[in-house]
């Protein structure tokens, strides 16, 4: 064993046998290697299908949200919608598909006028950070509408400056 | 010699661990996540190349990772039937990403605004179409306006188009020799069938080839460098400008429809301040600020002109909308509050030259 360690002799009887113990070690890191990438590449397939399920759950609630109607069925359309939206938040957490239902909820309750409601959701929003695209600036966006709409008009200029910021930053 | 293959065994299992752990990395950690060729294309619309437009939205829903709705015959918003339902007011809206209205989320584009405005006030048989797409110019719309747009038999057809046309106005040539053939970009589309299995397998290899087609794409100049033009305006483009609206107007009522001509609303103007002018994308035009404001000043000119010259409905969108900041996110892409005025602006004059029309 000394001497296959050292090598110092290319003769001995020991060295074949070390020989055949590196490749077996050898076989078995690629070995080893070649099923960690499957087992890698099966979770990601899972979880691929999860986050494409996910954003099936996302086009359904935005088919009820497009859908043309009457106005007087516009207000039930948004409920509708919402709900839609918040059970794609639910079913999927923590995907982009549902990070994005968040912000269409938030979006739907400034256009019913629930403004409080709207503005602690986008406090949520932001403070979870995490942003498939732009919707961190568009709910700062919501925000600048809802002072707006409060008649809130010099706080409004103000943050609208902030708002353009964080796009042009982006 | 067993040096090297110590070395060299050294190396590879580096190498090993190196891919695993950027395999683990790229896959679980890594803000941009699992990313393919085929899954960046989904987080975006897809373009095809056209014949009569430089490139067109396919026939097939698409959701741009929920942002933007686009139905199944390639329109922005709601489905609607080829065939008109009788008894409905069909509007069409045609132009670039400000008639898309990149800037608005869904069901709340300018032109559906104006459809639900409309229904509110008691016309619920308007059917509005958005017919915009980000990045056409005038020659675009009309080509998609006469190659497809009018099998739709729009009753009222509206159209503005200033800042795509524009980004030609330093061409030397004419707008026929300008090179803009539509590409596919490699950052959306597999190179190979090797390329395709090397992505869906290996996370550092997709994402290594995806910084380095960006890299790539950053190096390419914003205008194609075979595609000549100086540093001064060439005001000759303005005559193919007043060609396609004059086109357009012919076109729409020649196939039984109203044209309705509007300004593009703009956040440039003379008086812009610098924190406006930081958001003005200069480069796209190619046009420094005094240019710009020229430009604009002149493309306006003609489709007022054109309005007079052939009694043409007419939105003065420019005079109402144009340089109030908080309705601009850019240049011309409207904020959401942008798009409600805009909204309400063309649904009022909308209705005003409906009522107009009907009572003869």
């Amino acid at each position: 064993m000394d001497q296959t360690l050292t090598g110092s002799d290319s003769l001995s009887p020991a060295i074949p046998r070390a020989r055949r113990t590196g490749w077996k070690w050898l076989l078995i890191g690629v070995t080893a290697w070649v099923l960690a990438m499957v087992v890698l590449q099966v979770v990601s397939n899972s979880r691929l299908a999860y986050h494409q399920r996910a954003a099936q759950a996302l086009t359904q609630a935005t088919l009820v949200y497009v859908e043309q109607v009457a106005a007087d069925q516009h207000e039930q359309k948004l409920r509708r919608a919402r709900e839609a939206y918040e059970s794609v938040a639910a079913d999927f957490p923590n995907t982009e598909a549902a990070q994005v239902a968040r912000f269409y909820s938030i979006r739907i309750s400034y256009r019913l006028k629930e403004w409080d409601k709207a503005e602690n959701d986008i406090d949520t929003f932001i403070e979870q950070g995490n942003d498939p695209d732009d919707y961190i600036v568009r709910a700062m966006e919501i925000r600048y509408q809802i002072y707006q709409a409060r008649g809130e008009t010099e706080k409004a200029a103000e943050y609208f400056h902030e708002v353009i910021e964080a796009d042009l930053i982006r | 010699m067993k040096r090297i293959k110590d070395i060299a065994l050294v190396v590879v299992i580096s190498l090993a661990v190196a891919i695993l752990a950027g395999e683990v990395y790229y896959r679980f950690i890594s803000a941009q996540g699992y990313i393919t060729p085929a899954l960046l294309k989904a987080r975006g619309l897809e373009y095809k190349p056209g014949n009569f437009a430089r490139y067109i939205l396919p026939q097939k829903e698409q959701t741009s990772r929920g942002k933007y709705y686009v139905n199944k015959l390639g329109y922005r918003g709601h489905d609607f039937s080829v065939e008109k339902q009788p008894g409905t007011i069909r509007v069409m809206t045609m132009g670039g990403s400000s008639v898309f209205d990149v800037g608005a989320l869904d069901d709340e584009d300018w032109p559906h605004r104006v459809e639900q405005l409309l229904k509110e006030r008691g016309l619920n048989n308007v059917e509005v179409i958005n017919a915009g797409i980000i990045g056409y110019n005038s020659a675009d719309s009309l080509g998609r306006f006469i190659a497809e747009a009018h099998t739709f038999k729009p009753d009222y057809v509206f159209f503005f188009s200033a800042w795509n046309d524009l980004k030609y106005f330093k061409s030397t040539q004419n707008l026929l020799r300008r090179q803009e053939i539509y590409t596919e970009s490699p950052l959306l589309h597999y190179t190979s069938g090797v390329d395709r299995f090397l992505c869906e397998t290996s996370q550092v290899y997709a994402h290594l080839r995806q910084e380095y087609y960006a890299w790539r794409e950053r190096r390419q100049p914003a205008v194609s460098e075979e595609f000549a033009h100086s540093n001064e305006v060439n005001f000759e483009h303005l005559k193919q400008y007043r060609l396609n609206v004059e086109l357009f107007v012919e076109a729409a009522r020649n196939i039984g429809a109203v044209p309705i001509l509007m300004t593009e609303p703009t956040l440039i103007s003379p008086a812009n301040t610098d924190f406006e002018k930081q958001r003005i994308k200069y480069q796209s035009v190619e046009l420094n600020h005094e240019q710009l404001c020229d430009a604009y000043q002149r493309v306006e000119t003609i489709v007022r002109e054109v309005v007079a010259a052939k009694q043409v409905d007419f939105i003065d969108a420019s005079k109402e909308l144009s340089g109030r900041t908080e309705l601009f996110w850019d240049h011309g892409h409207l904020t959401m509050r942008g798009s409600e005025t805009l909204a309400q602006l063309v649904s009022r004059e909308f209705e005003r030259i409906y009522k107009q029309r009907i009572s003869g």
